[in-house]
């Protein structure tokens, strides 16, 4: 009873304060803009953002920093799937492709695209771990 | 606690990374099949306690158990901290794959030294467990803020001090209760990684 109230108590808490930078895009045309949170609450105030064009690796198209309420705007100025890296400097990053299309009256709209949800990120690193310990038994359970 | 990619100078990460793959290999020789259920149950903990984030002074700080595991695990508690480490970098981009050296030798160091403050003869095993769970956190974040000073943010060094010294107590406060609890069930784990 007492292991299963632990193990409720750690994914429960795990998700809410999940230690996880998210990206949330709003329209604003012609710009877009990125609410930057941890898990969804509390804002990345001051973090180090830099925002890549389609198709640039090395150059960013605009760089600078979220504000004190975890936001960052920018004016695409083409279609296509641009790269949204937010850095908090303390061990702390998140990168969000984003798709920016226009519509016919000419407005601009950004879809932030999550690759992982954390509970799927969470649940993949323990099962890994899970995995890694088991083969790691096996091979040294193994008779020489 | 993590450093992250393109912050320090790159003499101290590949410095870092080769005394962290030194140390792998060291402590990790010759386990036995009984140490790898271990490592992996306490690989499992840390890597779902770092996602457990408390907002504090406008940034965001974690428990990490480096002490715990220090106590339970000894040298093997650092080829599971750089295990959980690159896990963590993978998945949840915490720090980065060029910082991962140095993440393993900051927090690595803080397992060792918490392991250290255990094997202490002639003292309560409650004392050693707080300060071994506040070791744990405060010599990586002492290496942390040594390795930023060299690398010219120097300045930091006392802010980032300040902010961990709550993480600590809060991560001592957790570790003796952690052992009181292993002494009441199971005693026999605690002396494990003294043998």
């Amino acid at each position: 009873m007492t292991k299963k109230f632990i193990c409720c108590a750690l994914f429960s808490t795990a998700s809410l304060w999940a230690h996880d930078l998210q990206v949330r895009m709003q329209q604003a045309p012609p710009a877009v803009v990125a609410h930057t949170t941890y898990a969804g609450s509390e804002p990345v105030a001051y973090a180090a953002v830099l925002v890549y064009a389609p198709g640039q690796q090395e150059t960013e198209y605009q760089n600078g920093r979220t504000d004190a309420n975890g936001v960052f705007s920018f004016v695409p100025d083409r279609e296509g799937e641009w790269r949204f890296v937010v850095d908090d400097g303390m061990g702390h990053r998140a990168e969000t492709p984003i798709t920016v299309s226009t519509d016919a009256a000419g407005g601009v709209h950004g879809t932030a695209h999550g690759p992982m949800s954390m509970g799927l990120k969470l649940m993949t690193g323990l099962a890994i771990i899970v995995g890694v310990t088991g083969f790691l038994y096996g091979l040294k359970s193994r008779p020489r | 606690m993590h450093v992250a990619d393109g912050i320090l100078s790159t003499e101290i990460s590949v410095g870092a990374y080769a005394v962290s793959m030194a140390a792998v290999y060291a402590l990790g020789r010759r386990i036995e099949p009984e140490e790898v259920t271990r490592m992996g149950l306490l690989s499992a903990a840390s890597f779902v306690v770092s996602l457990i984030h408390f907002p504090l002074a406008g940034t965001s700080v974690h428990l990490g158990l480096f002490g715990l595991i220090g106590i339970l695990l000894g040298r093997r508690a650092f080829p599971v901290i750089f295990a959980t480490l690159l896990f963590q970098t993978l998945l949840f981009q915490h720090g980065g794959l060029l910082s991962l050296g140095v993440n393993a030798v900051n927090m690595g160091a803080g397992a060792l030294l918490a392991w250290g403050i255990w094997l202490l003869p002639g003292l309560p095993q409650g004392a050693k467990a707080f300060v071994a769970g506040f070791v744990g956190v405060m010599t990586p974040a002492l290496l942390m803020a040594f390795e930023f000073s060299l690398s010219g943010y120097g300045r930091g060094f006392y802010y980032l001090m300040a902010i961990y010294l709550v993480v600590a107590a809060v991560e001592a406060a957790l570790t003796m209760a952690a052992v009181a609890y292993f002494r009441r069930v199971k005693p026999g784990i605690l002396a494990l990684s003294q043998a």
